[in-house]
C-alpha cells in the first residue's frame, strides 16, 4: 500500500467541467487528475493511485455505465460518483447496483456536495483497501488450519459455548482446548474477537460482502 | 385516435365511398378510395395520387421537413429539419432502411404501409424510433405520398414529417446540448463565489473561472440563437401559387385522419382566386398545422358536432384562408397570446406550431389571426397579399 494521498479522478468529455473540477478539488485539498474518455482512463489510471472516480454517464466511446460495469467485473472496487445530464431512475438504479457512491445531476449540484461525495468515496476506498489487506493477510493463516480446526473455528464464530462444541463434535473438552490453542497460535491472535472478525473477512468476497452467519 | 375507434364505428373505405365527404363535385381528393373511383384530373401521368404543387417543389428544394425513401424502404435523403430531428449525422441514415427506425412492433405495419403508399394510398401515420436516443421510443406522425422521380427514374416515397408534436424530440436534443454549458457555467459561477468569499478574487483560478462564466454564457446564448434560427421557416422561392390547390392538397393529406376522428369537412373555396406569390412548401405547413389544430380542438366535443370548415376568398388585395372548428373554443385572453412562441392551449403542446405558422405567413407579407366564434369553436385566418411581400 502506498502512503501517497489517493487521487480523485474525473472522467468527463467536457473541458469546462474538467477545469471547474480542477479548481474545486484544489480548493478542497484533494489531488485530482482528469481524463476526457473512459479509454484514456483505462490506459493511465493504474499509475495514479486513484481512490475515487467521478464519472460522466455519457461519454464518447465507452459510456460511463459501461466503464463502471467493466471495472466491477475486473474486481476494481474504486468508489464511483456518477454525473448525469438528466436525473433518470434507470441510470441511478444501475449505478447503485454497481456500488456507486451517488449519482449527481450535472446541472443541479453544489460544489460542496461534489466535494462531500468525493471525500466519502475516498474514505470508502480506504476501508476497502484496509479490508483487502486484512483479507490478504488472513487467508494464508486460515489455510494452515486442519479441517477439524476449521470446523471448530466455525462453531466458535457462530457463538457456541465450549461444552456444546465438544458435545457436537463428540470430543472431550480437553481435546477441544488443544484445538482452540492450535487455532489461536496458527491465526496469530489471543482473542476470540479477532478470530471471529478474521474468519468473516476470510469468508467474505473481495467487495466486503459478508456471509450469513449460521 | 386509433384504429380501434375506426373499427368500433364500423367505418371503412367502402362505407366512405357510399358516403363521400361534403365536397364540390370537381374536388379530387388524393386518397386511395377516391383515386380508384375517379380518374385523375391533375398531376403527372403516372397516377392520381401525385399532388401537383408541393411535391414538385419538394423535389427541387429537398424541403426541410421531408424524408425520402425508396419503395423498398431505403432512406434516400433527409431534409434539414428531419435530419436534425432524427439523427446526429449522415452516417446514421445513409444506406439504412427506414424499417430499422421503426419500433419492432411497427416494422410490419410500416412495410405494409410503404407498399400501400406505392399502390396509391396517400396518407397514414407511422411510428418511428429516434435512432439517436435508443433509450426512448418516440412516436412520430408521418404523412406520406408516392412520387415518381423523373430525374432519377425511380419512385420515391416522400414523407412529410412535421407537426407540433414532432418538434418535441428535436427540442429535447437542443435541451441536452444546452444543459452541458449551463452545468459548467453554474459550476464556474459557484467557484467564483467561493473564491471571492475567501478573498481570493485576485487569484488565477478566479480569473479563469470568471472567463469560463462569460464564455459559457455566450455559448449558451449562441445555442439558443441556433435553435431559434433552425425553427424559423426558411422561405425558399416565391412562385405564383393557387391557394385553393394548396388547401385541397393539405386537406387530402389529413382526410383519413379526419374521417377517423369523425370530423365533417365543409369546403367553401372561392371560385376564382388570383394566384399569390408563395413558397408552397412552407405555406402548406401552415395549412396543415391549422387543420390539425382544428381537428384536435374538437376532440372533446361529441362526434356528431365536429365540423371543420375550410374556406378561401379574396378580400381586397389579399387572399384569405380560414379554418373554422366547432371545438370548445379558446378564451379571449389566450387568443391574444396563442401565436407567441412557447404558448400553447394544448396539454403537452410546445407552443411552436402557431408561432412558426405566424413567421411563415409574415415572411410572405401576410397576417394570421384567430378569434372565438359566437356559440362554439374558433376560426383561424391567414391572409396573403396578391401582389406579394413589400407592397
Amino acid at each position: 500500500m502506498s502512503n501517497v494521498k489517493p487521487t480523485v479522478c474525473l472522467i468527463e468529455d467536457d473541458a469546462d467541467l474538467r477545469a471547474n473540477f480542477k479548481v474545486s478539488m484544489k480548493g478542497a485539498g484533494i489531488p485530482q487528475v482528469s481524463y476526457a474518455s473512459a479509454e484514456d482512463f483505462l490506459e493511465g489510471y493504474e499509475q495514479k493511485n486513484v481512490g475515487c472516480i467521478v464519472l460522466d454517464v455519457r461519454l464518447p466511446g465507452l459510456s460511463g455505465l459501461e466503464l463502471l460495469e467493466r471495472l466491477r467485473s475486473e474486481n476494481v472496487l474504486i468508489p464511483v460518483v456518477l454525473l448525469t445530464a438528466n436525473a433518470d431512475v434507470q441510470t441511478a438504479v444501475k449505478a447503485m447496483r454497481h456500488g456507486a457512491v451517488d449519482v449527481l445531476t450535472k446541472s443541479a449540484f453544489k460544489e460542496e456536495t461534489l466535494i462531500e461525495r468525493v471525500r466519502e468515496g475516498l474514505q470508502r476506498w480506504e476501508s476497502v483497501k484496509k479490508f483487502q489487506s486484512e483479507r490478504a493477510a488472513v487467508g494464508p493463516r486460515v489455510a494452515t488450519l486442519t479441517p477439524r480446526e476449521v470446523e471448530v473455528l466455525d462453531l466458535m464464530v457462530a457463538g457456541n459455548k465450549n461444552r456444546k462444541i465438544a458435545e457436537h463434535l463428540g470430543i472431550s473438552t480437553k481435546t477441544l482446548d488443544i484445538h482452540r490453542a492450535n487455532i489461536m497460535r496458527k491465526m496469530q491472535t489471543k482473542t476470540v474477537a479477532d478470530l471471529v472478525r478474521w474468519r468473516l473477512i476470510n469468508k467474505a468476497d473481495s467487495s466486503g460482502v459478508m456471509p450469513m452467519v449460521s | 385516435m386509433g384504429m380501434s375507434d375506426k373499427k368500433r364505428m364500423g367505418i371503412s373505405d367502402s362505407s366512405h365511398k357510399s358516403e363521400p365527404p361534403p365536397l364540390a363535385a370537381d374536388e379530387t381528393l388524393v386518397d386511395s378510395s377516391s383515386s380508384i373511383s375517379q380518374p385523375p384530373r391533375r398531376g403527372s401521368a403516372q397516377g392520381a395520387h401525385v399532388p401537383p404543387i408541393i411535391w414538385s417543389q419538394l423535389a427541387s428544394s429537398r424541403g426541410e421537413t421531408v424524408l425520402g425513401v425508396s419503395p423498398a424502404g431505403m432512406i434516400e435523403f433527409l431534409g434539414g429539419a428531419t435530419g436534425r430531428m432524427f439523427t446526429a449525422s449522415a452516417k446514421d441514415w445513409q444506406g439504412k432502411s427506414l424499417l430499422d427506425w421503426a419500433v419492432p412492433e411497427d416494422r410490419l405495419p410500416l412495410k405494409a404501409y410503404l407498399k400501400n403508399v406505392a399502390a396509391g394510398a396517400a396518407l397514414a401515420c407511422i411510428s418511428l424510433r429516434h435512432p439517436f436516443d435508443k433509450a426512448e421510443d418516440k412516436r412520430v406522425e408521418m404523412t406520406s405520398i408516392y412520387v415518381p422521380d423523373p430525374i432519377r427514374g425511380t419512385a420515391l416515397i416522400w414523407c412529410l414529417a412535421w407537426s407540433a408534436t414532432e418538434v418535441q424530440p428535436w427540442a429535447r436534443v437542443f435541451a441536452h446540448e444546452l444543459k452541458q454549458p449551463l452545468a459548467a457555467l453554474m459550476g464556474s459561477a459557484q467557484i467564483c463565489q467561493r473564491l471571492e468569499k475567501a478573498g481570493k478574487s485576485a487569484s488565477k483560478d478566479f480569473r479563469e473561472s470568471l472567463e469560463r462564466v462569460v464564455r459559457l454564457s455566450e455559448k449558451s446564448a449562441e445555442l439558443i440563437d441556433r435553435l431559434q434560427s433552425s425553427l424559423a421557416p426558411k422561405i425558399q422561392q416565391l412562385a405564383p401559387t393557387n391557394v385553393n390547390d394548396l388547401v385541397r392538397e393539405g386537406l387530402s393529406w389529413l382526410e383519413k385522419d379526419f374521417r377517423q376522428r369523425h370530423i365533417r369537412v365543409e369546403m367553401q373555396l372561392a371560385e376564382k382566386l388570383p394566384p399569390v406569390p408563395a413558397d408552397a412548401v412552407q405555406l402548406q405547413r401552415v395549412i396543415i398545422h391549422l387543420l390539425k389544430n382544428a381537428s384536435e380542438a374538437m376532440d372533446e366535443v361529441p362526434p356528431a358536432e365536429r365540423t371543420l370548415t375550410l374556406s378561401t376568398r379574396q378580400e381586397g388585395s389579399d387572399v384569405q384562408v380560414a379554418v373554422m372548428d366547432s371545438g370548445k373554443g379558446i378564451s379571449a385572453g389566450l387568443i391574444e397570446q396563442i401565436f407567441q412562441p412557447l404558448r400553447s392551449s394544448k396539454p403537452g403542446g410546445m407552443g411552436i406550431g402557431l408561432s412558426m405558422s405566424r413567421s411563415i405567413v409574415q415572411e410572405h407579407g401576410g397576417n394570421i389571426w384567430a378569434r372565438p366564434l359566437p356559440g362554439r369553436g374558433s376560426v383561424f385566418i391567414f391572409s396573403l397579399p396578391i401582389s406579394g411581400k413589400g407592397t
